[in-house]
């Protein structure tokens, strides 16, 4: 059989092709090799992975139960919370009522003094108008009195001297009735607030600006840059008069004026500024803004008496 | 065993330069801490002093009857930068009031014990305190600080001999401000506006043509605070016959500063010249004299290569008191340039921001 297999075949032709064969099979354990090696390979990173997926879910595990916990506490809080903010609601009712209860207190308080005041104020209007006719009688009197006097001087001095009479007189204090004392502050003698505002960042100008206004009989509120100052406006009502400086931090002086003549009831307050370093261009800037008065630095503490108080007149 | 390491020459050096590094270290340290509490304690010190003395200052200032505090040693430094700045802020008889508490708390002896103190700022509040005195005791010491001492003590001790004196103060500060190249200009300008232009008189215009040339232009844009008369005499001359583009820069901005209307045709001829220093101080000089016919020229600036001429240009044309707002829109409508319509807009805008009312 086998050499009827063979009958017609090359033994050499035979033998190279089992050479072939041979090497074709080597070639074929060479990538078995490679391949059994990239599947080992691939076996290390699957078992790699598998490993990170059971930390990453053992930490997601921890993770979770810590949610929980962290839930639970938060929920407490909450319950807490919820508690105390209904005994603060329930106090605060509570001390609505009383209030409530209390303000009747005051209403009938209130009204009780109400009723005494007008008790009084009747009583002293009666009081006043007695005193009045009381006045009038000896005014009426005086009169009498001085023109015999006058005619009995006349009568005398046949109208050589003229006659001059002293001034009546309050007689607790001795001094004149109805003269005004040079030295009396400004402020006293008109009906508009007694407050001045200062906006200086030196404090050393701010206590002099100080002493000139109190001097003048006003208090005197100090700022110390802008930004306060533009809050003051809009917080205060308007003031007797502003004295700022040009230059503050924050918001400029220049700011600070528009901000007053903007603001309602600010736009009739006396502004007057004071600076050191000023072109010609902010000046002019300064008045169009609204300043009533512009004062360079160094100044004088009487100049700027007078200033505030021409100022203060024209109101 | 360490004894027997110790010997070793590297170790031993190794040892000994950690050791005083160490030592450094701890000495900063220590000196750093100590300086830092000195400083708070004199800063406490001056915040209580102020507290104490401000209202005081205030008051007498104000010339009230005041009652004095007790002035302590350790209180005199920081009592008189207050007074000085107290000087520095007011005018007139609050000075004069000053200066009477000042002799009431016997600060004139306080200051000339001071003035021979080794501390440069003792020394500078000392000149300063006998300025504002007006002190002339110590003139000589002061004079000579001024000729000596080219650094801060000399400008404070220069002003405090013009406070002292101005009349006789004028020959020794006024060279002065030709030759202390490096005091700020704006520093040198309040000593010479203290002196008053009755007391320089030629004085300056002497100073500037004695000074080198590169010194002129400095010194030319100071001449507005010297002798009118004098000054405009100078500038004018130096207009017609100089060529140095930032001499004639300089002389256009005392033009400006001395208001000198009768300069206008020499400052028009120098609104085209090659340098753009030269016009751009021609525009700023004539921004403030132009008339009607000078709006032309002006108008053909807008279209100029450089930056700052072409905004000066329109920064002068829009601030013009014979044009209205219409007047100006007309002009930029006009305007083929793309430069000089941005710069006048520009211009346009600036000025309704600070004149909202500008119409």
């Amino acid at each position: 059989m086998f050499r009827r297999a063979f009958i017609g075949y090359n033994p050499l032709s035979v033998r190279q092709f089992l050479e072939r064969i041979e090497k074709e099979y080597e070639k074929l354990i060479q990538e078995n090799g490679a391949l059994l090696a990239k599947i080992e390979n691939l076996n290390q990173e699957l078992a790699e992975q598998i490993t990170k997926l059971r930390s990453y879910v053992g930490e997601a595990t921890a993770r979770r139960a810590q949610i929980e916990q962290h839930k639970e506490v938060v929920d407490r809080l909450l319950l807490a919370c919820h508690n105390w903010c209904e005994s603060e609601i329930e106090k605060i009712r509570e001390t609505e009522r009383m209030e409530e209860l209390s303000l009747a207190k005051y209403d009938e308080d209130i009204a009780l003094r109400e009723a005494a005041v007008e008790n009084l104020r009747r009583s002293l209007t009666e009081q006043l108008s007695l005193l009045v006719d009381e006045a009038k009688k000896n005014v009426d009197a005086g009169k009498s009195q001085v023109q015999s006097s006058i005619s009995q001087l006349d009568a005398i001095t046949k109208g050589r001297t003229p006659v001059s009479f002293p001034a009546p007189s309050n007689k607790k204090t001795g001094q004149e009735v109805g003269t005004f004392d040079d030295k009396e502050p400004f402020a006293q003698s008109t009906g508009f607030g007694r407050r001045v505002v200062t906006i200086d960042d030196d404090p050393s100008i701010c206590s002099i600006v100080r002493v000139v206004m109190e001097r003048e009989g006003y208090e005197v509120e100090e700022l110390h840059d802008g930004r306060a100052a533009i809050d003051y406006i809009k917080k205060n009502p308007p003031c007797a008069m502003v004295i700022v400086d040009l230059m503050l931090p924050f918001v400029d002086g220049l700011q600070v004026v528009r901000k007053i003549r903007a603001t309602p009831g600010w736009q009739e307050v006396p502004v007057i500024v004071l600076s050191s370093n000023s072109s010609e261009r902010e000046i002019i800037d300064l008045f169009k803004a609204g300043a009533s008065e512009y004062m360079t630095k160094p100044f004088s503490t009487l100049e700027l008496a007078a200033r505030a108080r021409r100022l203060l007149e024209k109101r | 065993m360490f004894q027997s390491l110790f010997h070793d020459p590297l170790i031993r050096a190794v040892v000994v330069f950690t050791g005083s590094l160490a030592f450094t270290a701890l000495a900063t340290l220590f000196l750093a801490v100590t300086w830092s509490f000195l400083a708070h304690l004199k800063e406490e010190r001056s915040r209580l002093v102020q507290k104490r003395w401000l209202p005081v200052l205030a008051e007498s200032a104000a010339g009230l009857p005041v009652h004095l505090p007790t002035l302590g040693p350790m209180d005199e430094e920081p009592f008189l930068v207050l007074w000085n700045h107290f000087q520095e802020s007011l005018v007139g008889q609050a000075r004069s009031n000053l200066i009477d508490l000042g002799v009431r708390l016997g600060i004139e002896r306080k200051a000339k014990r001071m003035l021979r103190a080794r501390s440069g700022f003792t020394r500078a509040l000392a000149i300063m305190t006998l300025g504002h005195l007006k002190d002339e005791s110590e003139w000589e010491t002061i004079a000579d600080i001024v000729e000596k001492n080219e650094s801060i003590e000399g400008y404070i001790a220069a002003q405090a001999l013009v406070r002292i004196d101005p009349k006789r103060a004028a020959p020794v500060v006024v060279p002065l401000a030709a030759k202390r190249t490096f005091w700020p200009q704006e520093r040198v300008a309040a000593i010479l506006k203290n002196l008053g232009p009755e007391n320089i008189g030629d004085l300056l215009v002497r100073a500037v043509q004695e000074a080198p040339r590169e010194a002129w232009p400095r010194l030319i844009r100071l001449l507005h605070l010297s002798n009118r008369e004098q000054a405009l005499a100078f500038v004018r001359r130096l207009l017609a016959i100089e060529q140095d583009p930032e001499i004639l820069a300089a002389c256009l901005v005392a033009v400006r500063q001395l208001g000198d209307n009768e300069s206008i045709q020499a400052v028009r001829s120098l609104l085209f010249h090659p340098s753009w220093q030269v016009r751009v101080q021609a525009v700023n000089a004539l921004a403030v004299m132009a008339t009607r016919q000078d709006l032309d020229r002006l108008v053909r600036l807008l279209s100029d290569d450089n930056w700052w001429v072409r905004y000066r240009s329109a920064q002068a044309i829009v601030w013009l008191p014979f044009l209205k707002k219409a007047d100006v829109e007309k002009i930029r409508s006009g305007l083929n340039d793309r430069y000089g319509r941005d710069s006048l807009e520009r211009s346009i805008a600036e000025r309704q921001t600070r004149d909202p009312t500008w119409q």
